[in-house]
């Protein structure tokens, strides 16, 4: 009885152990489903990324020489301006009567030169009177030297009277100058980008930051630009002439053109880095559909090698991997044998975002597995392979 | 049957039990009676957890843990990017070492507790049906028929051994589910209660109902309303959330 019991035992135990076999034979389990793909020729751009911000390139912002409040101002924010065109008129009553008083210093002080000469000529009768009485011994040389001092000394007092003069003029001029000064004259062509300041406030003539001293910002709109900061690791890469593309953080999905026109020759530590960082300044020559805007976020792509075609594949595809004991790295690829997956070392060379150049020789028929991801990452040599063929 | 035969437990002979675990599986009927005479444990209990530790420690030895953590994730398909991030956060915080640790014995852990939970839910259906057979009663026979088990741990050895690559699915291990023998659902829920299911869990249940009925000479309806409500009812409720 127990025997039978036994054998029943040992049945069911061989059809339980028979069950995997059959459901791999069934189900044909340990299959890996990927997508592969022969290689092909592509354009590779290699390219470096930086972040940075628009700007104008021709950019001023004005601000006064003189104290006083604002009177007049003849443009708005984001108006048109010409070269040469008046745009604020700082009240000026008090340069005016300066200017006046100063005017009338001077004419005071040539008409009183004009006094000096008149009396001059006068003086210069008598003494040449004087001498000739003199000579005659008409009068004594005490009379005489009379009539010559005051001869020199109104000679003297013209000189003075002359010096004032000039002092007076130049008062006129430097009074002149300031009063000239309150009517701020545009230096550019441009855009009222910023106004700072309103009727009836007051312009203050200093440097410092404070509210006044600054009236507005004039900027020439051809003139925008995008400033990075690339990394210094990636620096020597960059050369002047090299294409950009960059995208304005407002307009993520329209990617603007430009070209790098400047690099940095000294690195500065940027606020929020660590490292160091070089300003490279690149030049929009395609904005597209973008509006663009001063101090506008932006990251640009710097491609630092002409686009040249290459056999590549997907950089999904390309595994690497390291052994640090021995200090060894290589890259890697599947290849699909007949549903089998094959391991084969390979040689990289350039690569940009979706694509890597593959410098080993591989025929053209050789399907190369770039994917799923899950699949490809745990991909073993000799996996079976349910590939899927995925063309361009 | 009396009390005195409740007595016999520590006194049960090794060929006593091995006879015991054979009539459970080709002659259940006669495994009850010596069940009900001589309620074991320590046997079925050891002989279990035993070889369930040992092959999930096998499993969890061989496995290739990035490619698990990636299996276990993609499975959870009703989670979101956020949730799916999270959990993957979660695993890679544990040690590998303590994920073999928690996977070895969570599995043997989890038998114990439905084991004792299914022995208190029938003390307390024998408690109130006024009946003579006690926890350590229920207890006994539920260990005892779990016993099929064993069927399953061998197949997951065998699959164990057929995959010496690591990349095997916690849901591929047992050749004995549901799933495994063909019954696979696109239905996320229902696909994991084919997962879940087994055939030895099934023979378990079946032993159980067949005991219930035989210990207390009760219809078929009730032996089954008794054994199976508990997983009627947690079936249901699954349903429930499966359609809702």
């Amino acid at each position: 009885m127990n025997a039978k019991k036994l054998v029943l035992i040992v049945f069911i135990a061989g059809m339980v152990i028979a069950l995997p076999f059959i459901n791999r034979a069934v189900f044909g389990t340990n299959v890996k489903e990927v997508n592969v793909s022969t290689l092909t020729q592509r354009v590779i751009s290699p390219s470096i990324l930086a972040s940075g911000f628009l700007a104008h390139e021709e950019e001023v912002m004005l601000s006064s020489e003189v104290i006083g409040k604002v009177a007049e101002l003849f443009v708005e924010e984001g108006d048109v301006v010409r070269q040469g065109n008046l745009v604020l008129r700082v009240d000026d009553k008090n340069f005016i009567a300066g200017f006046e008083q100063s005017e009338a210093a001077v004419s005071i002080n040539t008409i009183d030169i004009e006094r000096q000469e008149v009396r001059i000529e006068n003086l210069q009768r008598q003494f040449e009177r004087s001498k000739s009485l003199y000579e005659r011994g008409l009068i004594g040389e005490e009379e005489f030297e009379v009539a010559r001092n005051q001869t020199d000394l109104a000679n003297i007092d013209l000189l003075s009277s002359r010096a004032r003069l000039a002092q007076a003029k130049a008062q006129l001029d430097q009074v002149n100058d300031q009063l000239s000064k309150t009517q701020i004259i545009s230096p550019i062509d441009g855009v009222i980008t910023s106004l700072d300041i309103k009727v009836g406030e007051t312009a203050i003539a200093s440097s410092t930051n404070i509210p006044g001293s600054s009236l507005m910002t004039i900027a020439n709109p051809a003139s925008i630009y995008t400033e990075v900061l690339v990394d210094e690791a990636d620096v020597a890469t960059i050369e002047v002439g090299q294409r950009a593309e960059i995208v304005a953080i407002a307009y993520p999905d329209q990617p603007m053109q430009g070209v790098v026109r400047f690099i940095a020759n000294t690195a500065k530590i940027a606020q929020g880095r660590q490292g160091l960082s070089f300003v490279v300044k690149i030049d929009i020559t395609d904005p597209g559909e973008v509006t663009l805007r001063p101090g506008m976020s932006c990251r640009a792509e710097i491609f630092t090698r002409q686009d040249q075609e290459v056999a590549a594949v997907p950089i999904q595809a390309i595994l690497f991997e390291e052994d640090r004991a021995e200090l060894r790295s290589d890259y890697f690829i599947f290849v699909n044998d007949s549903g089998v997956a094959r391991k084969t070392k390979v040689e990289v060379g350039l690569s940009d975002d979706e694509f890597q150049e593959l410098m080993s020789e591989i025929d053209e028929d050789v399907e190369i597995v770039i994917g799923p991801n899950q699949e490809l990452r745990h991909l073993l040599e000799g996996d079976r392979l349910d590939a899927t063929r995925i063309d361009d | 049957m009396t009390d005195s035969d409740t007595l016999q437990v520590g006194t049960t002979e090794p060929a006593g039990v091995i006879n015991t675990a054979i009539n459970v599986l080709a002659s259940p009927s006669e495994a009850f009676n010596e069940i009900a005479q001589r309620p074991t444990k320590l046997f079925p209990l050891a002989i279990i957890l035993g070889s369930s530790t040992a092959v999930m420690a096998w499993y969890f030895s061989i496995i290739d843990y990035d490619w698990y953590m990636d299996d276990a994730l993609s499975l959870l398909s009703n989670f979101s990017e956020a949730q799916l991030e999270g959990t993957r956060e979660v695993m890679e915080s544990m040690s590998q070492t303590t994920f073999r640790v928690f996977g070895t014995i969570g599995g043997s852990i989890s038998l114990l507790v439905v084991w004792l939970l299914q022995s208190v839910y029938l003390s307390l259906a024998s408690a109130l049906n006024g009946d003579r057979f006690k926890f350590t009663h229920w207890f006994s026979l539920i260990v005892w028929t779990a016993l099929p088990y064993l069927l399953s741990v061998v197949g997951m050895a065998v699959t164990i051994a057929l995959s010496p690559n690591g990349q095997l699915s916690a849901y591929d291990l047992d050749p004995t589910t549901l799933a495994n023998l063909g019954m696979q659902s696109s239905n996320g829920s229902v696909g994991a209660v084919m997962n879940s299911l087994n055939l030895t869990m099934i023979w378990s249940i079946t032993l159980t109902v067949l005991a219930y009925k035989q210990w207390l000479e009760s219809s078929w309806l009730k032996a089954m309303s008794i054994v199976l409500g508990p997983y009627l009812l947690i079936i249901g409720v699954w349903a429930y959330f499966a359609l809702a």
